[in-house]
């Protein structure tokens, strides 16, 4: 076994897409990256336009080095499609006997909801972290590095409209983990514009042409975290007008004070938490690893990620999109042998939140 | 090697002091948290030459992996093949077992 590189990614989604032709297809994205690679995403369930079942959004490897996120996807994939064909369940060894998911549960999901992998969001960025610079966290964009190779890409999960002009939407003391310059050593350059990249345009394009996409994970690596919105400040519940789209509160975020918190609603709250422990639970009853599930705001203040993206659409459209993020691991880049263990918890926290999803 | 990258953990002695050094240094930090004596705990990826700038009243630094070697290493373990484009051969096998 080895990780996989970004041929692979392709080649396996459309191994999937042959095999299993009457519960999946390959959605092929419209917006080909820098380096002229083209995109893939695969729904595993029967129609995504039947407004009857939620659909759910995993995105993977938005950062280059994050390799992991991708097999997470993809493995999860073949995992349901055979299991779905073969009447079986699935079994995620670990210690104690792992975790598993009956016939039942298998078959509740992918009859009951839509679930859309992207499991490489960047593959540009991948394949230049797999190949060359390990460690590369952003995509390989070079339009406003000035010939300068340290400062081509874009940090992609700061590319996100969601307060992504940090300058006027947060106060000017706020620690917000992204920048506008593409030297940026930190490797969080935001780029010129919201969704300036092809990578995050195909993300809003998917989300933008499959309205019944209602939960979102994104992803990420390390820290062993469940994070849940907001990232940009601390939730408050009682004051609907303190939201991220009153423009009152420009200039006051980020700072984790009284003066700004970012509202949630009480049920959306508890709808959230609810799902996180879920995924929690279903990760720790393989390994016996305890993700902690917190706020983004908790980690670091940010603006233009993708988990708030998601949730923050509901200020602009009527459809309401619950945004994660995992954060796998302990490492970007884990020996194989640790990373397959990583794949097996992961999976099985989100089957957990799935059936979380499914007894809504 | 020149622009070898070091992977350090990096203890502050309150929040203050950390987004100050992050501030002026724009470091690549992943996987923060508290340890219980209330320090802010990160790992980074820093440049070597950059290491002893980092040093200040309240920072702790500890050098842990050569995260360039490390790297180089885990390139290794990246197929190089294209292991599912021949047909016929069947689909790609997820990690869980059926039963």
């Amino acid at each position: 076994m080895a990780y996989l590189n970004v041929d692979e990614i392709e080649s396996a989604i459309n191994s999937l897409a042959n095999e299993y032709q009457n519960a999946c297809q390959v959605i092929t994205l419209p917006n080909r990256t820098t380096e002229g690679r083209t995109c893939q995403a695969l729904n595993i369930g029967k129609r995504l336009d039947d407004i009857s079942k939620p659909a759910l959004l995993f995105t993977g490897s938005v950062h280059a080095r994050e390799w992991g996120g991708s097999e997470i996807c993809v493995y999860l994939a073949a995992d349901l499609l055979e299991a779905y064909k073969l009447g079986t369940g699935v079994r995620y060894e670990g210690m104690n006997g792992g975790k598993y998911f009956t016939p039942e549960n298998i078959r509740s999901i992918i009859d009951n909801m839509n679930l859309l992998f992207f499991p490489c969001v960047n593959p540009d960025g991948r394949n230049y972290s797999q190949t060359v610079e390990s460690l590369w966290r952003r995509n390989r964009n070079p339009s406003n590095s000035g010939g300068n190779p340290d400062c081509i890409g874009v940090d992609l999960n700061r590319n996100y409209d969601f307060l992504w002009d940090f300058q006027k939407f947060f106060h000017p003391q706020a620690p917000v983990r992204t920048s506008a310059d593409p030297c940026d050593e930190g490797q969080t350059y935001r780029g010129p514009a919201a969704f300036s990249e092809p990578e995050t345009k195909n993300v809003k394009w998917l989300i933008d042409n499959n309205p019944t996409i209602k939960y979102h994970i994104d992803i990420h690596s390390f820290s062993q975290l469940i994070l849940y919105c907001w990232g940009d400040d601390q939730n408050q519940t009682v004051d609907p007008e303190m939201n991220l789209a009153n423009p009152i509160y420009d200039k006051k975020r980020g700072l984790g004070g009284n003066n700004y918190k970012e509202y949630v609603s009480p049920e959306d709250l508890s709808v959230i938490t609810s799902l996180a422990n879920r995924m929690h639970d279903g990760i720790f009853a393989v390994n016996q690893n305890n993700y902690d599930v917190q706020s983004g705001y908790d980690l670091y203040p940010t603006s233009g990620t993708g988990q708030d993206y998601s949730h923050s659409r509901h200020y602009s459209t009527n459809n309401k999109i619950i945004g994660f993020t995992i954060e796998f691991g302990k490492e970007f880049q884990p020996p194989w042998p640790e990373m397959a263990r990583i794949v097996r918890e992961i999976d099985a926290g989100i089957l957990e939140f799935c059936l979380g999803v499914s007894s809504l | 090697m020149e622009n070898k990258i070091e992977k350090i953990i990096i203890k502050a002695a309150d929040v203050k002091i950390f987004t100050d050094m992050l501030m002026e240094y724009h470091l690549d930090v992943a996987g923060e948290h508290r340890d219980k004596d209330g320090k802010i705990v990160t790992e980074a990826y820093v440049p070597s030459k950059k290491i002893d700038q980092l040093r200040k009243p309240g920072i702790e630094i500890q050098v842990i992996e050569d995260a360039t070697k490390t790297g180089m290493e885990r390139q290794k373990e990246v197929s190089s093949l294209n292991r599912f484009s021949t047909r016929g051969q069947g689909p790609i096998r997820g990690l869980g077992k059926k039963e």
